[in-house]
């Protein structure tokens, strides 16, 4: 899924993405409560209707982005508290409030609100209180859903690298009979070696009939090593990024802009991805402590 | 009516002109405004939804400057492409390339100059171009019309300096001729010899004198919108035109708006380079003026009204915020695809959040970040100037060109509640 963070794929239109078979965008809870309003994508009918787009959209909680764009985000029983950008007052993001704002924007896919940790997270215990508490938080938002109908809400398993907890939290949302389950809580800067086992131990468990989708994964190697292990969807980042540095991704590896001097001499050449003169990058998840 | 090889005069209206060049650019047509070598922010494929919503590529035009190739990719590399056509990935258009001195938005002037270069701004700064240099970067670009090279002065240039300006340029242009008599420029490339004389009628008359001389297959009018009135710049290019070819087309360079269009094309120019959609969707602003031509023709009966506001005269202001929740299209009619999709109230979001879809194309952006185009705006603005020119043609073939602009001057004046719908 490509990111559209505020109802804007950056730098492609929506016949763009359409010409490029692109079957589902993200959209951003918490960027799109900002600007343009969920009251107002409500009352114009909608995000899909608001930019034009067709197909499907996926929204997350907007928790993620208020823990990782938010200096004073502190998460309670009742939710995740935080500073407003704009005056500085205390907010709190409940599970309610997460999912009336994502039935105001009205995407296909809309996340429960979870209690997210860091997978490097030392402390056992605070793990444990995350899973259990994203289990609770799991019945409010199913509460609190408006449209069922119209909207598949997706559960998040948590559980850090501790495969326990990780079967245990699959096992409750599984009774939840959801449309769809999501693998949090990873991409946090764990080996690699542990990533692995913990998305397969989610994948083995969760029912095979209903969609499954790792969060925050994005390299090319991960994509394949996940849908091995029978993942269906991602998030990513990645062609956008890529992009922005000048990156150009190929047969060969990346390519990547360089100096003038080798353009001059290649001319041509390099335009049909030669491999002279083309700047190797550096694949990156060859670091093996990080995944994402 | 009269033909030479490379322009057909198929009616008159006047002084204006109804045309083609080289059998495939309907005439007068307007230039778009390119940045290194595309209307920026748009791709290919937003282009052909030009086509697809009226225009045809035969009816409008890219233009190109020189400065943006001197430097990157340089003719070099260019050389080792079938042109500037082929590097910029636009061998499937069918839109003519013209290329001339320099962008037409970033125009500076006073640069320094001597016998044998000109100051550019190119993409690595300012750089001292040769001719020599400049020719060999046409040769490589190969575009379907190139201007020659331009010694510029400004109005209030002294006769001794308006004198050196058009030995320099009459040399600079034999030195192409040359070049294309040697087999160096590719039969396809027009040469069109840059027109200059700034404020003198003696060296306006010998300069087009000694062009009339020479084999070029037309004539690139610069120099102008550096203060003159419209007197002024009506006197120097009658000094100009009574001496030129009839039968050879004219370009029109830095008049860009459709005031100066229809200014222009009065005056007898079939080619205007128009910035114009670029400069107003850079500030959030759209045509909502009636383009077509019933639409125009129906205000030449009508009173002529006060002007709702001097400044908004045929334009909307998509930052504003009375459009945040306005479902509408950017104007109800239009047929271009931003119109047939997207609604103000989006469009005033892109604009507010930054979230301009051109930011990310760094190919367009990098250096010019101030601009917040917008890829729907400009759409929808070229969109309107190209059916906008399809209306002018059909006034000359129609024999009343004079008619069309007095109404055109009383559409842009009426309130644009009248203008929508
Ligand atoms: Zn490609
Ligand atoms: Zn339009």
């Amino acid at each position: 899924m490509p990111v559209g963070t505020m109802a804007a794929v950056k730098g492609l239109t929506v016949d763009e993405l359409e010409a490029l078979d692109v079957p589902i965008i993200l959209g951003n809870t918490y960027h799109l409560a900002l600007r343009p309003g969920t009251e107002l994508l409500d009352e114009l009918g909608g995000l899909h209707d608001f930019m034009g787009w067709r197909r499907s959209i996926l929204t997350d909680s907007g928790g993620f982005q208020m823990v990782s764009l938010l200096k004073l985000a502190n998460i309670t029983e009742e939710g995740v508290t935080f500073q407003s950008p704009s005056d500085g007052s205390q907010m709190l993001l409940t599970p309610e409030k997460s999912i009336q704002l994502q039935n105001e924007i009205g995407a296909d896919i809309i996340m429960a609100l979870d209690d997210v940790v860091s997978s490097t997270t030392p402390d056992p215990e605070r793990v444990q209180e995350a899973m259990h508490r994203t289990l609770r938080w799991i019945d409010r938002c199913i509460a609190a859903h408006k449209k069922p109908d119209k909207q598949n809400l997706f559960g998040i398993v948590q559980g850090g690298l501790d495969l326990d907890l990780r079967a245990t939290c699959c096992h409750e949302l599984i009774k939840r009979n959801l449309p769809g389950y999501a693998i949090g809580g990873l991409s946090g800067g764990e080996a690699k070696d542990e990533f692995w086992k913990v998305v397969l131990c989610c994948t083995k468990l969760l029912p095979p009939n209903k969609p499954r989708y790792c969060m925050g994964v994005g390299y090319p190697i991960d994509l394949v090593v996940c849908v091995a292990l029978g993942v269906d969807m991602f998030d990513c980042v990645y062609p956008a990024r890529t992009a922005r540095f000048g990156v150009a991704l190929t047969d060969n590896g990346n390519m990547v802009r360089r100096g003038r001097g080798a353009r001059e001499k290649e001319g041509r050449k390099e335009r049909k991805g030669s491999k002279k003169g083309i700047g190797e990058e550096k694949e990156e998840e060859e670091d093996p402590g990080r995944v994402f | 009516m009269a033909t030479s090889a490379d322009f057909d005069l198929l009616a008159t209206d006047g002084h204006a002109r109804l045309g083609r060049i080289k059998a495939s650019l309907n005439t007068p047509a307007v230039l778009l405004y390119t940045r290194r070598g595309f209307p920026p922010p748009l791709t290919p494929r937003e282009v052909k939804s030009l086509y697809q919503s009226g225009a045809s590529p035969s009816t409008f035009a890219f233009f190109m400057s020189a400065a943006d190739f001197y430097d990157d990719p340089g003719s070099g590399v260019l050389s080792s492409f079938r042109g500037v056509r082929e590097f910029c990935g636009l061998q499937d258009q069918k839109e003519m390339i013209v290329v001339g001195n320099k962008d037409a938005v970033n125009q500076q002037f006073g640069m320094p100059s001597s016998d044998t270069w000109v100051t550019l701004q190119t993409s690595a700064g300012q750089k001292k171009v040769a001719n020599e240099d400049y020719i060999k970067l046409l040769s490589a670009m190969q575009p379907d019309i190139a201007v020659s090279l331009v010694d510029e002065v400004q109005m209030e240039n002294s006769d001794k300096r308006i004198k050196k300006s058009v030995d320099r340029t009459l040399k600079w242009l034999d030195e192409y001729l040359a070049e294309r008599k040697g087999g160096n420029v590719a039969e396809s490339v027009t040469i069109f010899a840059a027109v200059v004389g700034g404020t003198s009628h003696r060296e306006r008359e010998r300069y087009a004198r000694e062009l009339a001389k020479r084999e070029v297959g037309g004539y690139a009018f610069t120099g102008f919108g550096t203060g003159e009135s419209e007197e002024e710049r009506e006197a120097f290019v009658r000094m100009s035109l009574e001496h030129l070819d009839q039968h050879k087309p004219r370009m029109m360079s830095g008049l860009g708006s459709p005031d100066e269009i229809l200014w222009s094309v009065k005056m007898g120019m079939d080619v205007l380079e128009s910035a114009y959609p670029w400069f107003l969707s850079s500030q959030g602003l759209a045509i909502s003026f009636p383009v077509s031509y019933e639409g125009i023709m129906k205000y030449a009966d009508e009173e002529e009204m006060e002007a709702e506001s001097s400044l908004m005269n045929g334009k909307i202001n998509l930052w504003d915020t009375d459009y945040c929740k306005n479902t509408d299209p950017i104007t109800k009619g239009c047929s271009c695809f931003a119109c047939a999709k997207y609604s103000r109230a989006y469009i005033h979001h892109l604009l507010k959040t930054n979230e301009m879809l051109a930011e990310a194309r760094p190919f367009f952006s990098v250096k010019h970040r101030m601009t917040s185009q917008q890829v729907f705006l400009s759409c929808h603005n070229q969109h309107c100037l190209l059916i906008f020119m399809e209306s002018v043609r059909q006034s000359i073939a129609d024999q009343s060109f004079e008619k069309f602009c007095t109404a055109f001057r009383k559409a842009r004046k009426a309130p644009s509640r009248f203008l929508q719908g």
